[in-house]
């Protein structure tokens, strides 16, 4: 191309936007105006809905998972389970995705109501923290080994790990497990811990955990539940989730307050069902 | 920017199109319009005279397989996110959804826009930054005829680091990338346009940055 064609081209880009508009082009439409939601003081709520009907067990979270956070092997952040269920010759399989349910609790430590691995930390509660809301609010709350931050997550901190190990047997999920290779920040002749985080690297910049941005299926949706206007909010109305906990989230009879919720029309979570001594092996991903 | 805005946006939305997905068949058939020829031609793009005489359907399949063989895979592809070309001096560069992805996000969503729901790619890619830039246009044309002078200056100036930090920092290089790998006229004539326009922005942005420059 020669520098006067160039330039010749260059001075028409500078009068042709106009014929462009004047064709009528449609426009490509993958912005738009932010909605002015009411100013929320308050931490979000982060929860997780699993669309049962549409996860079909491909597996992309668990390798998204492992790939992100560099899991150990035989150690595993989020699975995805089978259940069978109906008599032959009507039976059916379903696909059940699997990860910590960063629960509520219901027992109080303090003025913050805890999960049972929370509770039972003996590095809990510690430090003093500060958790600061999109708006700038500052809410104060506590660390420990294994802590739960004011928009619901339930984090660990090694440094202040003893590798007790307690919060594994306190977890009625088994979410929860050694990390084999590497060592509890307090005592180095026991193993950290490891589990789930929601991906609290990439929540504080803004982006979904990598579960869900590599769920082609679109089968996790995660958000903010005190956003009225976000899909989990949404979902959580249509589906009234929050009112039917008993058939929405895993495990209701521990009373942990899950914040994993599950879209199940066919009400598959009743049958699936797990011993508490084979809880580990729930989150280990053997393809049946 | 003076007043170079005489319906830039519209150039940029084009471009975005482009980028953003396959050509439809809808897009082709307005593309192969005579307002769209004359325009094409006046900026020398030639697009082949099969473009414009070839049958459609078979042209809106040969543009799907070029555009999967650009920018989707499988096997070498360009991938038209920021991310993956953006050099930075941290080092966080050439993997998808790196740093320069969430600065994107985080900038586009500060200017009072967001991503729809139902857009499922990722936040750098090269429509996205396109559309951003024709918003950024139409709101400034907006002002002007409002007479927000205030306004409008703020919103060149959001362009002008846009374009500096992000657009520029990437894209010639990338457009240089799938001017090369293209086998049909069309993605490679388009990938010039952009360049040249990209490059007609940048003179007009270091021409207005000097003229503000102090002696």
């Amino acid at each position: 191309m020669s520098t006067n064609r160039t330039d010749d081209r260059r001075e028409m880009l500078r009068v042709s936007g106009a014929a462009v508009v004047a064709a009528g082009l449609m426009s490509t439409s993958l912005l738009q105006p932010k909605e002015a939601g009411a100013a929320r003081a308050k931490a979000p709520h982060w929860v997780m809905i699993m669309d049962l009907r549409r996860c079909m067990g491909c597996r992309a979270c668990t390798v998204a998972c492992k790939a992100e956070y560099d899991v150990p092997l035989g150690a595993f952040k989020t699975v995805v389970k089978q259940v069978v269920t109906g008599k032959y010759p009507d039976t059916r399989r379903t696909t059940i995705p699997r990860r910590c349910n960063h629960c509520e609790g219901t027992e109080k430590v303090g003025k913050m109501t805890v999960p049972p691995c929370v509770k039972v930390c003996p590095e809990y509660p510690k430090d003093r923290r500060v958790f600061i809301t999109p708006e700038g609010k500052k809410i104060r709350y506590r660390g420990g080994a294994t802590y739960k931050r004011p928009d619901g997550l339930i984090l660990l901190d090694n440094d202040s790990c003893t590798g007790c190990g307690k919060c594994i047997d306190a977890c009625p999920y088994g979410a929860r497990t050694f990390n084999k290779r590497k060592a509890a920040g307090k005592d180095k002749s026991k193993h950290a811990i490891v589990k789930c985080t929601s991906c609290v690297h990439r929540l504080d910049e803004g982006v979904t955990p990598a579960c869900v941005n590599t769920c082609a299926a679109g089968a996790r949706i995660f958000g903010d539940l005190n956003d009225p206007d976000s899909e989990v909010a949404r979902l959580a109305r249509e589906f009234k989730l929050l009112e039917n906990r008993d058939k929405t989230t895993m495990k209701p009879e521990a009373k942990t307050m899950p914040n994993i919720f599950y879209i199940d029309p066919d009400g598959v979570l009743a049958d699936y069902s797990f011993d508490e001594k084979d809880k580990l092996a729930e989150y280990r991903d053997i393809v049946e | 920017m003076r007043n170079s805005n005489s319906g830039i946006a519209g150039l940029y939305g084009l471009l975005a199109n482009i980028f953003a997905t396959e050509v439809s068949p809808e897009l082709l058939a307005q593309l192969r319009s005579a307002d769209f020829r004359e325009l094409f031609t006046e900026l020398k793009i030639d697009l082949g005279e099969d473009f414009y005489s070839g049958d459609a359907a078979e042209i809106v399949d040969q543009l799907a397989v070029e555009f999967a063989g650009l920018f989707l895979g499988p096997g070498h592809f360009i991938s038209p996110h920021e991310s993956v070309h953006h050099v930075r001096d941290d080092g966080d560069y050439g993997t998808l959804w790196g740093a320069d992805t969430v600065a994107v996000k985080k900038f586009i969503e500060a200017t009072g826009l967001s991503y729809k729901p139902e857009f499922g790619g990722m936040p750098d890619h090269i429509a996205v930054e396109l559309e951003f830039i024709q918003k950024l246009e139409e709101r400034y044309a907006q002002a002007v005829d409002d007479g927000e002078m205030e306004l409008a200056d703020n919103l060149m100036k959001i362009k002008k680091r846009f374009f500096t930090e992000h657009l520029l920092a990437w894209a010639p290089e990338f457009l240089t990338k799938v001017a090369e790998r293209a086998t049909l006229p069309f993605y490679r004539e388009m990938a010039v346009l952009l360049q040249l326009l990209l490059e007609q922005e940048n003179r007009i942005i270091t021409e207005s940055t000097e003229e503000c420059a102090p002696v």
